[in-house]
């Protein structure tokens, strides 16, 4: 059992939904609205279904496709919104962009034709405040690691998984980041890098960093 | 002196077995990271109505998580009520005529509250519109020349973090739709709002722009309180039996005031459409409030002439306080309907996702944060398509229990108080870090 340089420390989220007060009744609306929301509504709207226990309620998990595709019945655009793969970023702006595009395009292709939601089905943009703490005592071995992983809230996977690769210069999770540069653990640390996040839900993803953690024992 | 209200003692573990450890010890630590403060909550009644229904159970809590919480009541007399009731309507968006001499009413009660009140709170919580103009006590008491409060607690209207300076934080909690509301009354009050330092709303929809931060905190339900608690069977079937309820036979049931936005006539369109089918079922309509409420009276008349002596079809008119009687119903429910044309939150759907019944509601309002479609329950926007859901919950128990167990869960996860108290600690904490995204604590 190597010991680390420097120890792990987990940390658990607590997250206030805030309004804006902006909203989009159509596609175009829509498209300002990207543009000039915080980038803390571009990650709202992108994985606050992760944190859901119920998180396939719709073919989409970010909060654009679903509503294109819901409350305005474009499905084609619902589709395209919905398959922005999110893995691709690690900068809230770069996705920014992704979605403004395809909305630039779907507007050009559809030319001046209101395309808007039905009553009541505004789309309203909206943020977190984010409460951060620490939990548990720092663990300093890949063993104590996967101990921790096993029981720590799924808020806190989620924070250490999805919020730390969008932190600005991250480029990658908190776990990966941890294994190779201070328990010199490349291989493990690739292969926690190389789990999709957004195909599985916290409790599967849980799953999945024990079975690498533990080399399959804890599965 | 304004009245204070006294709320049962509550433990926050005694809430463990329900929720687990793991919220329970959050909330601790939430309220640890906020140190001895005060919380002041300030409404216009102490029973009756909701939010009266949700602080009773918040207060308590707020204080075994070690917050000096209270609750305040303004004075009002009828001619004030009156008038916030005509408020309440105009606010909702609805048609309702204005004069100069109701402004002045609200003026005069404000004035007087103001003069009454003890403001005690780190963190004044003043909820609907009735208190509103409770703010003036702080600015009044903030200016150069005022009571002598420190001069840091002066406004700035700059900036967000130049608002929250020090001192007292004002918090408006607004537990109604205010999207479409009487430009009037909306350019009346407005003013007084946009005063406090943050504000609450339910929903997104609920709420419109405004100059101070907005969080969305959804009301919530005590699965402790009488209407929540678990009962024994024997319990729910002596009152089903007590009303001539069959409880051997499908009990399709919704609780609501007889209101026409609940769509009464229409839930009964519903169960008839079933009948056909399933002859065995049987509908409850429960409701209480209709005999001092014109507009109720008529629909609960309309009611029972549609009824039409159908033995099957049980209209109820439950007195006050009758909270474990509805929890009864409820539990004794094969499927639960909320049809409803307009709603609030909805809080009868989540006191039947958490009783893990199947439910049918109208696709507005808060019960579209409720039910998942196909998930957590059915959403309708038609007698038939209602009827139709009815009908394969009714013929499909293990997809019922399954849409049950996955509402009770989403409602353990959202809605229940403890998750209430947890929203109001990080609404504190973050209002102590204004503009950042990220606090540690």
């Amino acid at each position: 059992m190597t010991s680390a340089d420097r120890p792990f420390q987990f940390y658990q989220i607590c997250r206030l939904t805030e309004l804006t007060g902006r909203t989009a009744h159509t596609v175009r609306e829509l498209r300002s609205g990207l543009i000039e929301a915080p980038a803390a509504c571009i990650f709202y709207h992108t994985h606050h279904a992760f944190l859901r226990a119920h998180r396939f309620v719709s073919d989409f998990t970010n909060d654009f496709a679903r509503w294109a595709t819901e409350a305005v019945q474009q499905f084609r655009l619902g589709e395209r919104l919905g398959g922005v793969d999110l893995l691709d970023y690690t900068d809230l702006e770069a996705l920014r962009a992704a979605f403004v595009h395809i909305l630039d395009e779907d507007i050009r292709e559809n030319g001046p034709r209101v395309r808007e939601a039905a009553q009541d089905h505004d789309f309203h943009f909206v943020r977190a405040r984010t409460i951060v703490y620490p939990i548990d005592p720092p663990v300093r071995t890949v063993e104590e690691l996967a101990a921790v992983v096993k029981t720590v809230p799924s808020d806190s996977i989620f924070y250490h998984f999805f919020e730390a690769r969008l932190r600005p210069g991250a480029q990658t999770n908190d776990f990966s980041h941890w294994l190779f540069t201070e328990a010199h653990e490349p291989e493990l640390a690739m292969r926690i890098e190389r789990l999709d996040p957004y195909v599985l839900d916290l409790e599967e993803l849980r799953g999945r960093m024990l079975e690498v953690l533990t080399g399959g024992r804890a599965a | 002196m304004i009245q204070t209200v006294t709320s049962p003692e509550l433990a926050l573990a005694d809430y463990e077995p329900v929720v687990g450890e793991w919220p329970i010890e959050e909330i601790r630590r939430l309220a640890r990271a906020l140190g001895q403060v005060s919380v002041q909550h300030v409404n216009s009644t102490a029973v009756g109505g909701g939010v009266a229904e949700i602080l009773v159970r918040l207060v308590p809590l707020m204080k075994d998580a070690g917050l000096n919480a209270g609750w305040n009541i303004i004075k009002g007399g009828d001619d004030f009520y009156r008038v916030t009731k005509a408020f309440h309507n105009a606010l909702h968006g609805a048609n309702q005529p204005l004069t100069s001499a109701d402004l002045a009413v609200f003026e005069r009660y404000q004035t007087m509250n103001r003069d009454l009140v003890q403001v005690w709170g780190d963190y004044v919580v003043v909820h609907d519109p009735q208190p509103l103009g409770l703010i003036e006590v702080r600015d009044a008491r903030s200016a150069p020349g005022g009571d002598g409060k420190p001069a840091a607690r002066r406004l700035s209207r700059s900036k967000e973090a130049a608002r929250i300076v020090s001192g007292t934080r004002w918090i408006w909690r607004c537990h109604i739709d205010i999207s479409a509301p009487d430009p009037h009354l909306w350019a009346f009050l407005a003013p007084w709002i946009e005063r406090y330092d943050a504000s609450i709303f339910s929903m997104p929809e609920f709420a419109r722009p405004l100059a101070i931060p907005q969080f969305m905190i959804t009301p919530a339900i005590d699965p402790l309180s009488e209407k929540n608690v678990e009962l024994e069977p024997a319990e729910v079937q002596a009152v089903l039996l007590r009303h001539g309820i069959d409880p051997s036979r499908p009990v399709l049931t919704q609780i609501s005031r007889f209101d026409r936005l609940k769509d009464p006539l229409g839930v009964i369109k519903v169960y008839r459409l079933v009948k056909k089918r399933r002859p065995d079922c049987q509908l409850v309509l429960a409701g209480g409030g209709a005999t001092d409420d014109p507009e109720g009276a008529q629909v609960l008349s309309e009611v029972m002439e549609a009824a039409n002596d159908d033995p099957d079809l049980h209209v109820l008119l439950l007195p006050p306080f009758s909270d474990r009687e509805i929890n009864a119903l409820q539990r004794g429910s094969t499927v639960i309907l909320q049809k409803s044309l307009k709603e609030g939150f909805g809080l009868t759907v989540t006191e039947a996702l958490w009783k893990g019944k199947p439910v049918v509601g109208g696709a507005v309002g808060g019960i579209r944060l409720q039910i998942l479609d196909g998930v957590t329950g059915f959403l309708a926007r038609s007698i038939e398509g209602a009827a139709e859901r009815v009908r394969r919950l009714l013929g499909n128990p293990a997809l019922a229990e399954e849409l049950g167990r996955r509402g009770r869960e989403h409602v353990r996860s959202h809605f229940l108080i403890t998750r209430n108290l947890r929203n109001y600690l990080l609404l504190m904490l973050a209002l102590r870090g204004p503009g950042k995204d990220v606090i540690h604590i």
